[in-house]
């Protein structure tokens, strides 16, 4: 317990820093530093495009599938964007994209920084007066959030696609029923809870990739450890997280509906 | 040696004390001025190679002694920001033993970063002064290679290039292996011959006595300090 403590406060801590550094308008580093958070973007987000892509269409496949096989003549057609909308869109897509986040980018940040750490590139840093926060842990925080945004919006345009795609050959679903059912079924809360779905779980998903990779310390045997470390511990954040946000927003969700 | 300006930069006084694997070592108080070399070499017949590595971090400001006082520009270590801190390490050149270079990074990239990071200096400018510094080290032609495509002698060199690149006021050199002096006959060491009387300091941490090495130093002028572990050890 206390060892979770001091690994959650280490964790507050390297944000802090992290968002404290993201605000330090030095004219001097700044091309690198944009440099740093691009080349973030290429790797967390761009090179997972293809795998989103293809996870998202077959999300909105079989979901769509499964729906009209099993519900589709009791619920009538426009619970089918109501599907897309809730189930796809809202709940699957951040948590698809998130688990890819983990599986490629987690491990592969933890293991860069750990071979870092053992190869004393940190320390070369820190001796020539350089954060390595502001240069290695900011740039993926902010590359990782923007990342996991743009996948998500990949995920959503793919599983949209592939959805109607599905109910059109199924059903022969007109596009316009199709996409106002799906478009109607979001409410302002439904995105409120999107977004915070997306930045706080990039976010914390990052940093504490950062901080399990930071924390080896001298010899390579850790390295694996610290990586599966990174792996279950943002998995279980990440499900843990957003199961907290699905019931805060049914609990309000329904006290909305109760009071209207 | 040749000249020495005024002031101190680096002083260590009441004993300073570090340890590594259990056996404590005291330096003595020393007082480095600017243009001054310094070696500090384990008592005959001892050697911690690990030791002397904390030791040369101790002078990068990147490691805290166990006791004593650490002062820099008549600053104590510890009582100083961490804003300050980097100001002063920007004064620093560490080389480390195996270099310690980004390994994503080409060795062009690499002696590039720093200044990259602290200055606003146009492209065309820093390249000037890279290629200098690649060309007096004999460098040149390994311009785009990663580190892991040379071999350790010139990622050392590499490293010393990428230390030197901020005309520090003091160069500290943690263990170094037989191969990177041969008496000072390597391509490094010639160059930092020619700066002698130039106001940087030159802090060498060796974790074995090399009486070829100490004596090419000493005929410099340099100032050759013993350290002694204490026979107590700790925990």
């Amino acid at each position: 317990m206390t060892k979770f403590i001091q690994e959650l406060l280490n964790i507050t801590f390297l944000y802090y820093v992290s968002v404290r550094m993201l605000f330090q308008f030095k004219r001097s580093g700044m091309r690198i530093f944009i440099q740093t958070i691009l080349t973030q973007l290429y790797g967390i987000g761009v090179r997972s495009v293809p795998v989103v892509s293809i996870i998202g269409i077959l999300a909105g496949i079989i979901f769509i599938t499964l729906f009209i096989g099993i519900f589709g003549e009791i619920t009538g057609v426009k619970s089918i964007g109501e599907v897309v909308a809730v189930i796809i869109l809202r709940e699957i897509s951040p948590l698809v994209t998130g688990f890819i986040m983990i599986m490629r980018s987690v491990t592969a940040i933890t293991t860069q920084l750990g071979i870092m750490r053992i190869q004393r590139e940190i320390e070369a840093m820190e001796v020539m007066g350089i954060s390595p926060i502001r240069y290695l842990v900011t740039p993926r925080m902010v590359g990782g959030v923007a990342s996991l945004y743009c996948l998500n919006v990949v995920f959503n345009i793919m599983a949209f696609t592939s959805g109607y795609i599905a109910s059109y050959f199924i059903i022969s679903l007109p596009f316009e029923v199709f996409s106002s059912s799906v478009f109607s079924a979001f409410s302002i809360l439904d995105i409120i809870a999107y977004n915070v779905k997306i930045f706080v779980g990039g976010t914390v998903i990052i940093l504490m990739a950062c901080y399990y990779g930071l924390s080896v310390s001298a010899s390579s045997t850790e390295i694996p450890r610290a990586v599966s470390q990174a792996a279950v511990s943002t998995l279980l954040f990440l499900s843990i997280f957003y199961s907290i946000v699905f019931f805060f927003t049914l609990i309000i969700n329904e006290m909305l509906v109760s009071v209207d | 040696m040749k000249t020495s300006k005024d002031g101190i930069i680096f002083k260590v006084e009441q004993g300073v004390e570090f340890y590594v694997d259990n056996t404590v070592w005291t330096v003595p108080e020393v007082l480095i001025q600017p243009s001054e070399w310094v070696c500090f070499v384990p008592e005959s017949g001892e050697t911690s190679k690990d030791s002397f590595i904390e030791l040369a971090k101790i002078f990068a400001t990147l490691s805290a002694p166990k006791s004593g006082r650490i002062v820099l520009f008549e600053k104590d270590i510890y009582k100083i920001s961490y804003d300050s801190l980097i100001e002063i390490r920007k004064k620093i050149g560490f080389v480390q033993s195996y270099g310690g270079l980004l390994s994503n990074r080409s060795l062009y990239e690499n002696i590039r970063f720093p200044l990259l990071v602290h200055t606003e200096r146009s492209y065309d400018e820093i390249n000037i002064k890279i290629d200098y510094f690649m060309d007096i080290l004999g460098l040149s032609p390994y311009k785009e290679h990663k580190p892991h495509q040379i071999d350790g002698r010139r990622r050392w060199q590499t490293c010393v290039a990428r230390a030197l690149i901020f005309d520090p006021e003091w160069l500290v050199f943690e263990d170094i292996g037989d191969w990177s002096y041969k008496a000072g006959k390597g391509i490094v060491w010639s160059y930092l011959k020619d700066q002698i009387g130039s106001p940087m300091a030159l802090i060498v941490c060796l974790s074995q006595s090399n009486l070829l090495f100490e004596k090419w130093f000493s005929d410099l002028g340099g100032k050759i300090i013993r350290i002694f572990p204490r026979n107590n050890t700790i925990g």
